[in-house]
């Protein structure tokens, strides 16, 4: 029996050492516009000598879930298994890459064995220039333009504008129908300081990018350090 | 019962041991909290130690909300990745928040400084350009746990 504890124990020690080799560290996807969730695998292969356990896997990013194909954790030598990560898109746009970290028993902390890579590129269908559009207190209430372009297949109509704060005037102006839009932000004064949120609403169908927003503020001086 | 098969009912046990776990939880163990030792020489632009906050900022908290909520710095600001949060409220809640403070500092932080939610927040703050400057607390939740360690 001490003979069978004593391999038994060097079995797990060596545990720590042996790598898993994936078939891709990188995976690129280009999400559907109206997709909430995107999933890839991560197939890997113990190639080394001896057995592993995986201990963690974690992408430090509550929009990934991480799961280990049948909630196997130790691979014997020459063994495959699938990582999968399931990336909630929220309100992501754009590339985005976000790293998975792995963990074999007896890895430290602050080093994983191993890193993979899912690249997601998430379409922008609505993109707004500038997010924020400002005056200084006590300049001239002069009239700013913020841009709305649609990038998108059908055509696009913003259906309303509106500021948060009635101190800023907005103006819808339809430069190409469906396509491109300015709205006209102008405050009334500008001798106080003052923050309007811009809320563009679209006809879109798909929910989560229908509605935008855009800023307009009157700023004090901030110097920045 | 015989050795061998008292061999494989431990590595069984221990097999099926780990396997509840991870299914149970989603993955295996968290790392334990840890004191953060920062060097302000080696971080990159958009780090900041806790020692070298001033006084005068705004926090953004990048946790999920249920942690801010039951420890979130005071006068700090939810702002995170949630997918079951409402984003553009939490993005208006911060640009308020931030206009109104009139802080010339705005420091992201999240769970660990593993975390990189804090890094693509911090990011977005800045697309705002609402004036301050924007920068990502080193070692995250971490670095205010020990605070008095460090």
């Amino acid at each position: 029996m001490k003979f069978l504890l004593t391999a038994w124990l060097a079995i797990a020690t060596s545990l720590a050492a042996a790598p898993l080799k994936f078939d891709k560290t990188l995976i690129e996807v280009h999400a559907p516009i109206d997709s909430e969730t995107v999933t890839e695998d991560f197939k890997f292969t113990n190639i080394g000598d001896t057995a592993v356990v995986i201990r963690e896997a974690d992408a430090g990013c509550s929009c990934i879930s991480v799961l280990v194909s049948g909630g196997k954790l130790a691979y014997a030598p020459g063994e495959s298994g699938t990582l999968r990560a399931n990336f909630s898109l929220g309100s992501f746009q754009g590339a985005v890459d976000k790293q998975i970290n792995i963990w074999l028993e007896g890895d430290p902390d602050e080093k994983p064995s191993n890193t993979v890579t899912m690249r997601v590129h998430i379409p922008q269908v609505i993109k707004i220039t500038p997010r924020t559009i400002k005056w200084k207190m006590g300049s001239d209430p002069v009239m700013q333009i913020v841009e709305i372009e649609m990038d998108h297949e059908k055509a696009i109509h913003v259906t309303s504008v509106s500021s948060s704060n009635s101190n800023f005037e907005v103006k819808l102006v339809t430069i190409v129908n469906g396509k491109k839009y300015h709205v006209e932000v102008t405050p009334k004064i500008t001798d106080s300081p003052g923050l309007s949120v811009l809320r563009i609403e679209t006809n879109l169908d798909i929910k989560k990018h229908r509605i935008q927003q855009s800023f307009a503020a009157i700023s004090r001086n901030i110097e920045k350090k | 019962m015989n050795a061998v098969a008292q061999f494989v009912a431990v590595g069984g046990l221990s097999l099926a041991a780990a396997g509840v776990t991870w299914l149970a939880k989603g993955r295996p163990s968290v790392p334990e909290p840890k004191v953060v030792e920062c060097d302000s020489s080696l971080l990159k632009d958009d780090e900041i130690c806790l020692a070298d906050v001033p006084q005068d900022v705004l926090w953004i908290d990048a946790r999920p909300r249920s942690e801010w909520e039951i420890n979130g710095l005071d006068d700090s600001v939810l702002w995170n990745l949630d997918p079951k949060e409402d984003n553009q409220a939490l993005e208006a809640g911060a640009a308020a928040s931030i206009f109104e403070s009139g802080a010339s500092l705005v420091v992201v932080y999240c769970g660990s400084e593993a975390c990189g939610t804090s890094k693509i927040i911090a990011d977005r703050v800045r697309t705002l350009n609402l004036g301050p400057s924007v920068k990502v607390l080193y070692g995250g939740w971490d670095a205010l746990l020990f605070r008095d360690s460090n």
